[in-house]
């Protein structure tokens, strides 16, 4: 078994589809995570009787528990209980569930580290605590939270290779399916493998640009 | 800033030159690796009640295939060491040498006797088509219509005879014979089409749910797969097939594990 | 709901998943240690050659996914049939790019003057690593390395897609046989978290120890 550079230059369409479908998932599932993350974190700090244990329950559950299991049980054991999910669907709802959880625990410590002063402040001018938490609060924590948020996106990206396991032709699947024609699982998962370190750095770096432009944007506005 | 340079380059070609040098080769026969190590590697696909499956009183691999690789292994005077494989995951685990045989529902086809060593057919059998009760669709033909679904296993030989016999049909692939079934129950898929064991195993609970249609779909017959160059490997379970079959021992096997009869007859020998 | 038969899936996703899973977890927590303690010297002191392949490989396993580098593992790298041996491989060196990170912290917090005293009583300098300043760098890491454990023991889920029978993949096979996805997937969830709750808790009482112990030593 040797690298075959001509399996690359004869199936790089099909890799380069795979990495397609695994940037749309990408794409969704951080926008779905994002705002699942802002509303557990709001919900939470609001202290709402129980339904903020509730919530803090969720993030831990979410977070201690693998994302594989998460998958096979929104995909196998949701139809049980009557929920019937497509993959694709099935797919993107466990991921924005996983990592709505860590995305909330970022922004929730987001929250906790502005400056009790904000509230008082904001309370002062008579808000109600909604508006206080949707003007002031969550723009001010998500700025402080800026890199973390970043990083998170991208294990997002990487999280998506496990929906390969219920058959989504994303990257690792479709290599994976190369593969069984194939055999030759070094050309095939090392092509694979280079595209994802490939196109994780070059995502970091665009995040990299906007986390830059975001402080500086922060800076001059709260200055 | 040259020199830091000098030593990235360095670095870098230094990891590719590992990369293309990481090779392996097997030649050794293998069988005779088998013997001289007292250890056969053995792919199962543990998913097919009573042809291989996970007891779930004991959580080990048991059924109909892993017997009779115990038995030859027994026979050979080795070691057998199950792993169990998704079924995607059956023949590049073969083939990269992780394993010695797939002793699994390896559906005997002559295009597969390419790529790899089939054994003789070691059962008989067929595919069978389930759709759910009060389904419109109760043959083939019916099912035939733009905007049906029908399901099959990914890479099992039903996908190329669906999309021959139902090209109007869309036809999906699944990894795992519980997704087939929880999509037909849950109407993601209007029909699926396995192996006629798998389909009675697989709709085991929910009969009443299920109709399975009584036609035999496209016969089938299993082998045992090694490496397309395992010829030594590949005549000793030919020859063990046939030793059991006139010795009785497969014949209890079978009853064993289907219940009924084997009718020697039926396969027409 | 047959109470028998749920407490035999739970005994066998113990005894057949849990126990091979906790078999891999602690294995590969020890190596990538390993290779988190001598990354994190060769990052501190800037070694050359040796530091910047240290940037190649944690750059390459930030941006691979655990499950592509164990089919790398299992399918590329020679190391032979059984799934364990290429899932400890693939866990201890994907962790161990994360443990280096986090030891170079560590390693970095131990005060100059800690470095100096060892040399000066006369110490070689891996000796001087081991008895003083790793000692040291420890009780600064141990939070992290604990929450790195808790990623660890997530990741050994993936291990059962290159067919290491942990509990995932025997609460797979379960499923196959009895058609119950949601009593074992819920079982099996139900495992990782209170094993991960744990750890996170240790954790945290960790962090308490050694902030109080490092401020401890500021006030002297």
């Amino acid at each position: 078994m040797t690298f075959d550079w001509y399996i690359v230059a004869t199936y790089y369409p099909l890799f380069l589809q795979g990495l397609a479908i695994t940037l749309g998932f990408t794409a969704i599932s951080i926008v779905t995570s994002f705002v699942l993350g802002v509303l557990v974190a709001s919900l939470i700090s609001l202290r709402i009787r129980f339904l903020h244990h509730i919530l803090e329950w969720y993030v831990a559950f979410f977070r201690e528990t693998p994302l594989l299991v998460q998958i096979y049980f929104v995909f196998y054991a949701l139809p049980e209980l009557g929920v019937t999910l497509s993959a694709p669907v099935a797919g993107i709802l466990s991921i924005t569930l996983c990592e709505g959880a860590f995305f909330a625990e970022i922004v929730r410590g987001g929250i906790q580290s502005l400056p009790q002063g904000q509230y008082d402040a904001a309370r002062a001018l008579a808000l109600p605590r909604f508006r206080v938490l949707s003007l002031i609060v969550i723009p001010q924590a998500l700025k402080k939270v800026i890199p973390s948020l970043v990083g998170q996106s991208s294990i997002v990206f990487k999280d998506t290779s496990l929906l390969s396991v219920i058959a989504i032709e994303e990257l690792t699947g479709i290599t994976q399916k190369i593969n069984a024609e194939l055999i030759n699982p070094m050309t095939t998962f090392l092509t694979a493998g280079a595209l994802y370190i490939a196109v994780f750095w070059i995502l970091n770096a665009f995040w990299l640009l906007f986390e830059r432009r975001m402080r500086k944007e922060g800076s001059e506005a709260w200055t | 800033m040259m020199q830091k340079m000098k030593i990235w380059v360095a670095v870098i070609a230094t990891l590719l030159l590992v990369v293309t040098a990481v090779s392996t080769s097997s030649a050794q026969d293998t069988l005779q690796k088998i013997k001289s190590s007292g250890k056969l590697d053995v792919a199962v696909y543990a998913s097919v009640k009573p042809l291989s499956f996970v007891d779930p009183q004991t959580g080990d691999i048991t059924g109909f295939a892993p017997d009779l690789i115990r038995l030859y292994a027994e026979k050979l005077g080795v070691k057998v060491e199950l792993h169990n494989y998704d079924w995607s995951g059956l023949f590049p685990a073969l083939l990269t040498g992780k394993v010695d045989v797939v002793a699994a529902n390896v559906n005997t086809t002559i295009p597969r006797t390419v790529t790899l060593g089939l054994t003789d057919p070691w059962l008989f059998t067929g595919g069978s088509i389930a759709v759910r009760a009060g389904s419109p669709y109760h043959t083939l033909a019916d099912l035939n219509k733009e905007g049906v679904v029908i399901a099959a296993i990914r890479g099992s030989s039903y996908i190329p005879a669906l999309k021959r016999d139902c090209p109007k049909t869309t036809i999906k692939e699944y990894t795992a014979i519980a997704d087939l079934v929880q999509a037909l129950l849950t109407k993601r898929i209007e029909a699926l089409v396995m192996d006629q064991l798998a389909v009675l195993s697989g709709i085991e609970g929910h009969n009443k749910q299920v109709y399975v249609i009584p036609d035999r779909y496209v016969p089938v017959t299993y082998s045992f797969a090694v490496s397309p160059n395992d010829y030594a490997l590949q005549n000793s379970l030919n020859t063990f097939f046939q030793m059991i079959k006139l010795n009785g021992e497969y014949k209890a096997l079978y009853k064993k594990w289907l219940g009924h009869d084997w009718n020697p007859k039926m396969v027409g020998y | 709901m047959d109470i028998a038969v749920q407490i035999s899936i739970l005994k066998v996703l113990f005894i057949k998943g849990l126990l091979p899973m906790l078999k891999l977890a602690p294995l590969s927590l020890v190596f990538s240690l390993a290779i988190g303690v001598f990354g994190g010297v060769i990052r501190l002191l800037r070694i050359p050659i040796l530091d910047q392949l240290m940037t190649v490989y944690i750059a390459v396993m930030r941006g691979l996914p655990i499950l592509i580098l164990l089919f790398i593992a299992y399918f590329v790298l020679p190391l032979g049939s059984n799934p364990f041996v290429a899932a400890t491989v693939a866990l201890s060196i994907y962790h161990g790019a994360y443990m280096i990170e986090i030891f170079r912290g560590g390693l970095q917090a131990v005060p100059i003057g800690q470095w100096e005293a060892a040399r000066a009583i006369g110490l070689s300098f891996w000796r001087s690593i081991r008895l003083v300043i790793l000692p040291q760098a420890l009780l600064v890491v141990a939070p992290a390395v604990v929450g790195q454990l808790v990623i660890l023991i997530k990741t050994t889920a993936v291990t059962s897609i290159i067919g290491y029978v942990e509990i995932t993949r025997m609460g797979r096979s379960l499923m196959e046989t009895l058609l119950m996805p949601l009593p074992i997937f819920g079982y099996i969830a139900i495992y990782y978290f209170v094993i991960c709750h744990l750890l996170k808790i240790m954790g945290e009482s960790l962090e308490h120890a050694s902030r109080r112990r490092l401020q401890g030593r500021k006030g002297n």
